[in-house]
Protein backbone atom coordinates (compact mmCIF):
# COMPACT_ATOMS: atom_id res chain seq x y z
CA UNK A 1 0.00 0.00 0.00
CA UNK A 2 1.57 3.62 -0.85
CA UNK A 3 2.10 6.23 1.41
CA UNK A 4 -0.47 8.63 -0.38
CA UNK A 5 -3.33 5.90 -0.54
CA UNK A 6 -2.66 5.58 3.19
CA UNK A 7 -3.16 9.32 3.54
CA UNK A 8 -6.08 9.53 1.67
CA UNK A 9 -7.64 6.77 4.22
CA UNK A 10 -6.31 8.69 7.64
CA UNK A 11 -7.80 12.00 5.68
CA UNK A 12 -11.49 9.93 5.47
CA UNK A 13 -11.12 9.05 8.65
CA UNK A 14 -10.72 12.33 10.17
CA UNK A 15 -12.89 13.65 8.02
CA UNK A 16 -15.39 11.76 10.02
CA UNK A 17 -14.70 12.91 13.26
CA UNK A 18 -11.38 14.06 14.86
CA UNK A 19 -9.52 11.33 16.29
CA UNK A 20 -5.94 11.05 18.05
CA UNK A 21 -3.00 9.63 16.52
CA UNK A 22 -3.37 6.85 18.65
CA UNK A 23 -7.48 6.03 17.36
CA UNK A 24 -5.62 6.97 13.89
CA UNK A 25 -3.16 4.15 14.19
CA UNK A 26 -5.62 1.74 15.81
CA UNK A 27 -8.03 2.32 12.45
CA UNK A 28 -5.28 0.91 10.29
CA UNK A 29 -4.26 -2.27 11.97
CA UNK A 30 -3.01 -3.69 8.45
CA UNK A 31 -0.56 -0.81 7.71
CA UNK A 32 3.31 -1.22 8.04
CA UNK A 33 4.28 1.55 11.18
CA UNK A 34 7.01 3.29 8.60
CA UNK A 35 4.34 3.25 5.90
CA UNK A 36 2.20 5.22 8.47
CA UNK A 37 5.15 7.60 9.32
CA UNK A 38 5.19 8.38 5.71
CA UNK A 39 1.64 9.00 4.78
CA UNK A 40 1.77 10.96 8.22
CA UNK A 41 3.99 13.12 6.77
CA UNK A 42 2.71 13.19 3.64
CA UNK A 43 -0.79 14.34 5.18
CA UNK A 44 0.98 17.14 7.00
CA UNK A 45 2.74 18.05 3.75
CA UNK A 46 -1.11 18.31 1.98
CA UNK A 47 -1.48 21.14 5.39
CA UNK A 48 -4.33 19.17 5.91
CA UNK A 49 -4.54 18.83 9.27
CA UNK A 50 -6.12 21.19 11.77
CA UNK A 51 -6.57 20.02 15.78
CA UNK A 52 -9.69 20.51 18.42
CA UNK A 53 -10.35 22.10 21.59
CA UNK A 54 -9.04 18.20 23.18
CA UNK A 55 -5.63 18.64 20.94
CA UNK A 56 -7.30 15.23 18.62
CA UNK A 57 -6.77 15.81 14.74
CA UNK A 58 -9.12 16.75 11.75
CA UNK A 59 -9.04 17.64 8.66
CA UNK A 60 -8.96 21.18 7.37
CA UNK A 61 -12.55 21.85 5.20
CA UNK A 62 -11.10 23.17 2.30
CA UNK A 63 -8.61 19.82 1.89
CA UNK A 64 -9.06 17.09 -0.02
CA UNK A 65 -6.57 14.18 -1.37
CA UNK A 66 -4.47 15.22 -4.06
CA UNK B 1 37.66 7.26 23.28
CA UNK B 2 38.55 6.83 27.12
CA UNK B 3 35.15 6.78 28.17
CA UNK B 4 32.69 4.30 27.23
CA UNK B 5 29.55 4.88 24.77
CA UNK B 6 25.86 4.23 24.80
CA UNK B 7 26.31 0.58 23.30
CA UNK B 8 28.76 0.27 25.91
CA UNK B 9 26.49 0.50 28.57
CA UNK B 10 23.73 -1.77 26.90
CA UNK B 11 26.97 -4.26 26.81
CA UNK B 12 27.46 -4.18 30.45
CA UNK B 13 23.94 -4.61 31.36
CA UNK B 14 23.61 -7.35 29.34
CA UNK B 15 27.03 -8.92 30.61
CA UNK B 16 25.21 -8.32 34.03
CA UNK B 17 22.37 -9.98 33.19
CA UNK B 18 20.63 -6.28 33.74
CA UNK B 19 18.85 -6.42 29.72
CA UNK B 20 16.24 -8.05 28.23
CA UNK B 21 17.22 -8.75 24.53
CA UNK B 22 14.37 -9.37 22.56
CA UNK B 23 15.26 -11.34 19.45
CA UNK B 24 11.62 -11.69 17.79
CA UNK B 25 10.49 -9.44 15.45
CA UNK B 26 8.34 -6.84 17.17
CA UNK B 27 5.55 -4.46 15.31
CA UNK B 28 7.04 -1.16 16.57
CA UNK B 29 3.81 0.07 17.30
CA UNK B 30 4.17 -1.69 20.55
CA UNK B 31 7.88 -0.79 21.72
CA UNK B 32 6.31 2.01 24.34
CA UNK B 33 3.84 -1.05 26.19
CA UNK B 34 6.38 -3.55 25.64
CA UNK B 35 9.56 -1.18 27.36
CA UNK B 36 6.78 -0.30 30.34
CA UNK B 37 6.04 -4.46 30.92
CA UNK B 38 9.51 -5.48 30.72
CA UNK B 39 11.42 -5.93 34.30
CA UNK B 40 14.14 -4.85 33.14
CA UNK B 41 15.95 -2.08 29.93
CA UNK B 42 14.93 -4.16 26.77
CA UNK B 43 17.08 -4.61 23.42
CA UNK B 44 14.61 -5.18 20.52
CA UNK B 45 16.73 -6.38 17.96
CA UNK B 46 14.12 -6.99 14.97
CA UNK B 47 11.52 -4.18 14.78
CA UNK B 48 9.35 -5.07 11.46
CA UNK B 49 10.34 -2.57 8.99
CA UNK B 50 13.19 -0.78 9.85
CA UNK B 51 17.12 -1.49 9.90
CA UNK B 52 17.67 -0.28 13.28
CA UNK B 53 17.35 -1.50 16.85
CA UNK B 54 15.59 0.13 19.54
CA UNK B 55 16.80 0.07 23.49
CA UNK B 56 14.48 1.51 25.88
CA UNK B 57 13.79 1.73 29.64
CA UNK B 58 17.19 2.29 31.33
CA UNK B 59 16.38 4.74 33.59
CA UNK B 60 12.69 3.37 34.20
CA UNK B 61 13.66 3.26 38.01
CA UNK B 62 16.06 4.38 40.86
CA UNK B 63 18.21 1.02 40.72
CA UNK B 64 18.28 0.78 36.61
CA UNK B 65 18.94 4.38 36.54
CA UNK B 66 22.16 3.75 39.03
CA UNK B 67 23.07 0.58 36.98
CA UNK B 68 22.98 2.39 33.54
CA UNK B 69 25.01 5.10 34.91
CA UNK B 70 27.07 2.61 36.73
CA UNK B 71 27.07 4.71 40.25
CA UNK B 72 25.78 3.18 43.70
CA UNK B 73 21.98 3.65 43.93
CA UNK B 74 22.32 5.55 47.39
CA UNK B 75 25.05 8.05 45.79
CA UNK B 76 23.49 9.67 42.99
CA UNK B 77 23.29 12.91 44.44
CA UNK B 78 26.75 13.06 46.06
CA UNK B 79 28.07 11.70 42.47
CA UNK B 80 26.59 14.05 40.89
CA UNK B 81 27.85 17.35 43.18
CA UNK B 82 31.48 15.67 42.95
CA UNK B 83 31.39 15.21 38.88
CA UNK B 84 29.34 18.59 38.63
CA UNK B 85 32.22 20.47 40.33
CA UNK B 86 35.11 18.08 38.38
CA UNK B 87 33.93 20.05 34.95
CA UNK B 88 36.11 18.50 32.40
CA UNK B 89 35.84 20.02 28.84
CA UNK B 90 34.68 18.32 25.80
CA UNK B 91 37.50 17.12 22.72
CA UNK B 92 37.20 17.58 19.46
CA UNK B 93 37.48 14.12 17.21
CA UNK B 94 37.83 13.59 13.49
CA UNK B 95 36.72 10.31 13.20
CA UNK B 96 33.72 9.99 14.63
CA UNK B 97 31.37 6.21 14.81
CA UNK B 98 28.15 8.87 14.54
CA UNK B 99 29.14 9.39 11.08
CA UNK B 100 29.36 6.12 9.76
CA UNK B 101 26.05 6.64 7.74
CA UNK B 102 25.87 10.13 6.65
CA UNK B 103 22.69 11.18 4.94
CA UNK B 104 21.92 14.59 3.59
CA UNK B 105 19.75 16.70 1.23
CA UNK B 106 16.94 14.69 -0.43
CA UNK B 107 18.25 11.71 1.05
CA UNK B 108 16.89 12.72 4.79
CA UNK B 109 13.93 10.51 5.93
CA UNK B 110 13.16 10.69 9.81
CA UNK B 111 10.76 7.46 8.81
CA UNK B 112 13.71 5.14 8.27
CA UNK B 113 13.99 6.07 12.28
CA UNK B 114 11.65 4.03 14.21
CA UNK B 115 10.11 6.65 16.01
CA UNK B 116 7.56 5.94 18.96
CA UNK B 117 3.82 6.78 19.54
CA UNK B 118 4.64 6.62 23.91
CA UNK B 119 1.19 7.35 24.97
CA UNK B 120 -2.39 7.53 24.17
CA UNK B 121 -2.92 10.69 24.02
CA UNK B 122 0.21 12.28 22.28
CA UNK B 123 0.49 14.32 19.66
CA UNK B 124 2.28 11.83 17.84
CA UNK B 125 5.60 9.31 17.55
CA UNK B 126 8.26 11.43 19.71
CA UNK B 127 11.99 11.22 19.72
CA UNK B 128 12.37 11.76 23.92
CA UNK B 129 15.78 10.77 23.52
CA UNK B 130 17.97 13.51 22.17
CA UNK B 131 20.98 15.80 23.34
CA UNK B 132 20.31 19.25 21.63
CA UNK B 133 23.21 21.23 21.72
CA UNK B 134 23.35 24.41 20.11
CA UNK B 135 25.34 27.22 20.41
CA UNK B 136 24.73 30.68 22.63
CA UNK B 137 26.90 33.73 23.30
CA UNK B 138 27.75 32.08 26.10
CA UNK B 139 29.07 28.80 24.07
CA UNK B 140 27.93 25.49 23.67
CA UNK B 141 24.56 24.54 25.37
CA UNK B 142 23.28 20.72 25.82
CA UNK B 143 19.71 19.75 26.61
CA UNK B 144 17.05 17.53 26.60
CA UNK B 145 13.63 18.40 24.28
CA UNK B 146 11.34 15.88 23.35
CA UNK B 147 10.97 15.87 19.21
CA UNK B 148 7.57 15.32 17.83
CA UNK B 149 7.62 13.63 14.18
CA UNK B 150 5.88 15.76 11.22
CA UNK B 151 7.30 14.43 8.11
CA UNK B 152 10.53 12.41 6.79
CA UNK B 153 12.40 16.03 7.29
CA UNK B 154 10.53 18.44 10.38
CA UNK B 155 9.99 17.65 13.91
CA UNK B 156 8.20 19.65 16.36
CA UNK B 157 10.40 20.61 19.39
CA UNK B 158 9.04 21.85 23.14
CA UNK B 159 10.30 25.58 23.86
CA UNK B 160 7.31 26.55 25.78
CA UNK B 161 9.66 26.15 29.24
CA UNK B 162 11.70 28.90 30.25
CA UNK B 163 15.09 27.34 29.20
CA UNK B 164 18.82 28.08 27.96
CA UNK B 165 17.96 26.84 24.10
CA UNK B 166 14.29 28.80 24.14
CA UNK B 167 16.91 32.05 25.19
CA UNK B 168 19.20 31.16 22.54
CA UNK B 169 16.51 30.59 19.91
CA UNK B 170 15.11 33.39 20.79
CA UNK B 171 17.89 36.12 20.12
CA UNK B 172 17.52 34.60 16.45
CA UNK B 173 14.36 34.94 16.21
CA UNK B 174 14.52 38.53 16.32
CA UNK B 175 16.94 38.43 13.99
CA UNK B 176 14.56 36.66 11.71
CA UNK B 177 17.54 33.74 11.64
CA UNK B 178 17.49 30.14 12.18
CA UNK B 179 19.25 28.72 15.11
CA UNK B 180 21.42 25.23 14.33
CA UNK B 181 21.25 22.43 16.45
CA UNK B 182 22.47 19.29 16.36
CA UNK B 183 20.54 16.29 18.50
CA UNK B 184 22.50 13.58 19.36
CA UNK B 185 20.29 10.23 20.23
CA UNK B 186 21.62 7.43 22.12
CA UNK B 187 24.50 8.86 24.52
CA UNK B 188 26.17 7.54 27.31
CA UNK B 189 23.23 8.23 30.34
CA UNK B 190 25.93 10.83 31.80
CA UNK B 191 25.58 13.07 28.92
CA UNK B 192 21.61 12.54 29.19
CA UNK B 193 21.89 13.50 32.82
CA UNK B 194 24.02 16.66 32.41
CA UNK B 195 21.97 17.77 29.67
CA UNK B 196 18.64 17.27 31.75
CA UNK B 197 20.32 19.24 34.24
CA UNK B 198 19.45 22.84 34.28
CA UNK B 199 23.25 23.99 35.00
CA UNK B 200 23.64 27.93 36.10
CA UNK B 201 24.84 30.50 33.60
CA UNK B 202 28.20 30.22 32.08
CA UNK B 203 28.36 26.01 32.94
CA UNK B 204 28.57 23.79 30.12
CA UNK B 205 26.30 20.50 30.83
CA UNK B 206 29.14 19.09 28.32
CA UNK B 207 31.85 19.92 30.89
CA UNK B 208 29.77 18.70 33.27
CA UNK B 209 29.57 15.60 31.75
CA UNK B 210 33.19 15.28 31.22
CA UNK B 211 33.61 15.68 35.21
CA UNK B 212 30.95 12.90 36.16
CA UNK B 213 32.82 10.87 33.55
CA UNK B 214 36.41 12.00 34.90
CA UNK B 215 37.20 12.02 30.66
CA UNK B 216 35.84 14.55 28.23
CA UNK B 217 33.12 14.14 26.12
CA UNK B 218 33.74 13.39 21.93
CA UNK B 219 32.62 15.75 19.98
CA UNK B 220 32.78 15.39 15.98
CA UNK B 221 31.73 18.75 13.93
CA UNK B 222 28.43 18.43 11.96
CA UNK B 223 28.11 17.50 8.40
CA UNK B 224 25.28 20.15 7.52
CA UNK B 225 25.57 22.73 10.01
CA UNK B 226 28.39 24.85 12.07
CA UNK B 227 28.26 22.54 15.40
CA UNK B 228 29.56 19.73 16.91
CA UNK B 229 28.03 16.47 18.29
CA UNK B 230 28.74 13.50 20.22
CA UNK B 231 30.75 11.42 18.36
CA UNK B 232 30.14 8.19 19.71
CA UNK B 233 26.68 8.66 19.70
CA UNK B 234 24.28 5.90 17.92
CA UNK B 235 22.34 8.83 15.84
CA UNK B 236 22.53 12.36 15.01
CA UNK B 237 20.56 14.53 13.68
CA UNK B 238 21.45 18.23 12.50
CA UNK B 239 18.96 21.01 11.21
CA UNK B 240 17.96 24.26 11.98
CA UNK B 241 14.98 25.60 14.27
CA UNK B 242 12.93 27.79 11.41
CA UNK B 243 12.56 31.47 12.34
CA UNK B 244 8.42 30.76 12.79
CA UNK B 245 8.44 30.88 16.47
CA UNK B 246 5.79 29.56 18.48
CA UNK B 247 3.14 28.60 15.51
CA UNK B 248 2.69 25.26 14.71
CA UNK B 249 1.28 22.94 16.79
CA UNK B 250 2.64 19.84 19.13
CA UNK B 251 1.79 17.83 21.94
CA UNK B 252 -0.11 16.64 23.79
CA UNK B 253 2.86 14.59 25.46
CA UNK B 254 2.53 12.48 28.18
CA UNK B 255 4.95 14.29 30.63
CA UNK B 256 7.12 13.72 33.51
CA UNK B 257 4.90 14.18 35.95
CA UNK B 258 2.87 11.30 34.77
CA UNK B 259 -0.21 13.54 33.39
CA UNK B 260 -0.54 15.12 29.88
CA UNK B 261 0.75 18.42 28.77
CA UNK B 262 -2.20 19.91 26.70
CA UNK B 263 -1.87 20.97 23.24
CA UNK B 264 1.03 23.79 22.71
CA UNK B 265 2.42 25.91 19.67
CA UNK B 266 6.18 25.68 19.15
CA UNK B 267 9.01 26.17 16.39
CA UNK B 268 10.14 23.01 13.83
CA UNK B 269 13.20 21.46 13.38
CA UNK B 270 14.17 21.22 9.90
CA UNK B 271 16.70 18.32 9.19
CA UNK B 272 19.39 18.76 6.95
CA UNK B 273 21.40 15.76 7.99
CA UNK B 274 20.82 12.27 9.55
CA UNK B 275 23.98 10.81 10.54
CA UNK B 276 24.80 7.18 12.55
CA UNK B 277 26.16 4.20 13.25
CA UNK B 278 26.07 1.65 10.56
CA UNK B 279 23.87 -0.40 13.11
CA UNK B 280 22.64 2.12 14.98
CA UNK B 281 20.28 1.54 18.24
CA UNK B 282 17.78 3.96 18.50
CA UNK B 283 16.94 4.99 22.22
CA UNK B 284 13.36 5.28 23.60
CA UNK B 285 13.38 6.77 27.23
CA UNK B 286 9.89 6.20 28.34
CA UNK B 287 7.50 8.70 30.76
CA UNK B 288 7.28 9.21 32.95
CA UNK B 289 9.74 8.02 34.95
CA UNK B 290 12.67 7.83 32.72
CA UNK B 291 12.26 11.44 32.13
CA UNK B 292 11.78 12.17 35.69
CA UNK B 293 14.65 9.82 37.16
CA UNK B 294 17.10 12.12 35.17
CA UNK B 295 15.98 14.78 37.20
CA UNK B 296 16.61 12.93 40.60
CA UNK B 297 20.16 12.93 40.64
CA UNK B 298 20.37 16.51 40.49
CA UNK B 299 17.95 17.40 43.02
CA UNK B 300 19.17 15.37 45.39
CA UNK B 301 22.76 17.09 45.01
CA UNK B 302 21.21 20.24 45.35
CA UNK B 303 19.28 18.94 48.38
CA UNK B 304 22.61 17.84 49.84
CA UNK B 305 24.32 21.31 48.67
CA UNK B 306 21.70 23.36 50.69
CA UNK B 307 21.02 21.82 53.66
CA UNK B 308 25.54 21.89 54.20
CA UNK B 309 25.31 25.30 53.35
CA UNK B 310 22.23 25.68 56.49
CA UNK B 311 24.92 23.95 58.59
CA UNK B 312 22.63 20.53 59.02
CA UNK B 313 25.04 17.74 59.47
CA UNK B 314 23.26 14.88 56.48
CA UNK B 315 23.14 11.63 56.78
CA UNK B 316 21.35 10.59 53.25
CA UNK B 317 18.76 12.76 50.91
CA UNK B 318 16.43 10.90 48.20
CA UNK B 319 13.49 11.94 46.43
CA UNK B 320 10.63 9.81 46.05
CA UNK B 321 9.59 8.59 42.72
CA UNK B 322 6.28 9.39 42.87
CA UNK B 323 6.47 13.34 43.18
CA UNK B 324 8.38 12.76 39.64
CA UNK B 325 11.74 12.41 41.33
CA UNK B 326 12.14 15.96 42.33
CA UNK B 327 9.17 17.85 44.02
CA UNK B 328 8.99 15.23 47.43
CA UNK B 329 12.45 14.94 48.93
CA UNK B 330 12.88 13.02 52.28
CA UNK B 331 16.39 13.91 54.44
CA UNK B 332 17.80 12.08 57.62
CA UNK B 333 20.35 13.76 59.31
CA UNK B 334 21.92 14.20 62.87
CA UNK B 335 19.66 16.43 64.81
CA UNK B 336 20.74 19.41 66.87
CA UNK B 337 18.31 20.74 68.96
CA UNK B 338 15.51 22.58 66.37
CA UNK B 339 17.82 21.05 63.37
CA UNK B 340 14.71 19.18 61.81
CA UNK B 341 13.11 22.63 61.16
CA UNK B 342 15.92 24.32 60.02
CA UNK B 343 16.53 21.69 57.44
CA UNK B 344 13.15 21.92 56.23
CA UNK B 345 13.25 24.80 55.33
CA UNK B 346 16.36 24.92 53.48
CA UNK B 347 15.29 22.29 51.98
CA UNK B 348 11.75 24.04 50.84
CA UNK B 349 13.57 26.81 49.62
CA UNK B 350 14.72 25.08 46.29
CA UNK B 351 12.37 26.20 43.64
CA UNK B 352 11.13 22.38 42.87
CA UNK B 353 10.19 21.02 46.16
CA UNK B 354 6.90 20.81 47.42
CA UNK B 355 7.01 18.58 50.25
CA UNK B 356 10.25 17.82 52.78
CA UNK B 357 10.02 15.23 55.20
CA UNK B 358 13.04 15.22 57.76
CA UNK B 359 13.76 12.14 59.75
CA UNK B 360 16.75 11.27 62.02
CA UNK B 361 20.20 8.53 61.32
CA UNK B 362 18.09 5.79 62.62
CA UNK B 363 15.83 5.88 59.63
CA UNK B 364 16.69 4.11 56.48
CA UNK B 365 15.28 7.28 53.99
CA UNK B 366 15.28 4.23 51.08
CA UNK B 367 12.72 2.19 52.93
CA UNK B 368 9.56 3.17 52.67
CA UNK B 369 8.17 1.70 55.53
CA UNK B 370 10.71 2.90 57.75
CA UNK B 371 9.89 6.61 57.14
CA UNK B 372 5.98 5.94 57.27
CA UNK B 373 6.85 4.66 61.00
CA UNK B 374 8.71 8.08 61.46
CA UNK B 375 6.31 10.33 60.46
CA UNK B 376 3.57 8.29 62.11
CA UNK B 377 5.55 7.71 65.69
CA UNK B 378 7.86 10.83 65.90
CA UNK B 379 4.90 13.91 64.35
CA UNK B 380 2.47 16.15 66.06
CA UNK B 381 0.74 17.95 63.27
CA UNK B 382 0.14 21.16 65.25
CA UNK B 383 3.87 21.36 66.21
CA UNK B 384 5.78 19.12 63.25
CA UNK B 385 4.32 20.59 59.76
CA UNK B 386 5.09 23.51 58.60
CA UNK B 387 3.36 25.03 55.79
CA UNK B 388 4.62 28.05 53.85
CA UNK B 389 2.07 29.60 50.95
CA UNK B 390 2.27 31.89 48.12
CA UNK B 391 5.82 30.12 47.30
CA UNK B 392 6.85 29.25 43.27
CA UNK B 393 4.99 26.81 41.44
CA UNK B 394 5.00 24.74 38.09
CA UNK B 395 1.55 24.93 35.54
CA UNK B 396 2.32 21.23 35.40
CA UNK B 397 0.73 21.07 39.10
CA UNK B 398 -3.07 20.34 38.28
CA UNK B 399 -3.82 21.31 41.89
CA UNK B 400 -2.35 25.11 41.67
CA UNK B 401 -5.36 25.03 39.32
CA UNK B 402 -2.89 27.27 36.06
CA UNK B 403 -6.07 27.10 34.09
CA UNK B 404 -7.49 30.12 36.21
CA UNK B 405 -4.16 32.13 35.69
CA UNK B 406 -4.50 34.82 33.39
CA UNK B 407 -2.01 34.86 30.50
CA UNK B 408 1.42 35.41 31.72
CA UNK B 409 0.72 35.04 35.73
CA UNK B 410 2.46 32.57 37.36
CA UNK B 411 1.45 29.77 39.60
CA UNK B 412 1.74 29.77 43.32
CA UNK B 413 1.97 26.39 45.53
CA UNK B 414 1.80 26.03 49.34
CA UNK B 415 5.05 23.91 50.69
CA UNK B 416 4.85 21.54 53.38
CA UNK B 417 7.49 20.36 55.94
CA UNK B 418 7.17 17.36 58.33
CA UNK B 419 9.57 17.09 60.79
CA UNK B 420 10.03 13.46 61.53
CA UNK B 421 12.46 13.66 64.00
CA UNK B 422 12.44 13.06 67.66
CA UNK B 423 10.71 15.78 69.24
CA UNK B 424 12.82 17.54 71.65
CA UNK B 425 11.75 16.81 75.47
CA UNK B 426 11.25 13.08 74.42
CA UNK B 427 13.95 10.50 75.98
CA UNK B 428 15.46 8.87 72.29
CA UNK B 429 15.09 5.64 74.69
CA UNK B 430 11.26 5.79 74.27
CA UNK B 431 11.90 4.83 70.24
CA UNK B 432 14.01 1.81 70.85
CA UNK B 433 13.29 -0.71 68.48
CA UNK B 434 12.20 -4.08 69.76
CA UNK B 435 15.12 -6.51 69.17
CA UNK B 436 14.53 -10.33 68.46
CA UNK B 437 16.68 -12.77 70.57
CA UNK B 438 19.73 -14.82 68.98
CA UNK B 439 19.65 -12.83 65.83
CA UNK B 440 23.25 -13.27 65.64
CA UNK B 441 23.53 -16.59 66.44
CA UNK B 442 20.95 -18.50 64.45
CA UNK B 443 21.45 -19.37 60.77
CA UNK B 444 17.69 -20.02 58.50
CA UNK B 445 20.05 -22.16 56.01
CA UNK B 446 21.64 -24.63 58.98
CA UNK B 447 17.73 -25.53 58.96
CA UNK B 448 16.68 -25.86 54.95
Amino acid sequence: MTTDAVADRMAALLAARPRTFYELLRELPDVEYRTILGAWGALRERRALARDDHGRYLLRSSTSSP
Amino acid sequence: MSRPSFRDVLARLDHDGALLRLPKEVDARHLSALTVKADRPVLFERVRGFDLRVAGGLFWNRKRFAAALGWPESELGTRFAAGARAGIEPETVRDAPAQEVVQTGRDVDLTELPIPLLAEKDGGPYISAGVVIARGDRGLNAGCYRLMYRTRDETGIDLVTVSDLRRIYEARLAQNEPLAISVSIGVHPIETLAAAYKAPPGVSELAIAGGLHGAPVPLVACRTVDLPAIADAEIVLEGHLLPIGWTEDEGPFGEFAGMYGDLKHNPVFNVSAITRRRDAVFQLLQMPWENAWLGAAATEAQVWNVLRTAGVDVVDVAVTEGSACRWSVVASIRKRAGGGKNALMAILALPDTKHALVVDEDVDIHDATQVEWARTFRVQADKDVIIVEGAQAKHVDPSVRPWELAKGQLPMTAKMGIDATIPEGIPPAFYDRIRHVWLDDVKLEHYQ
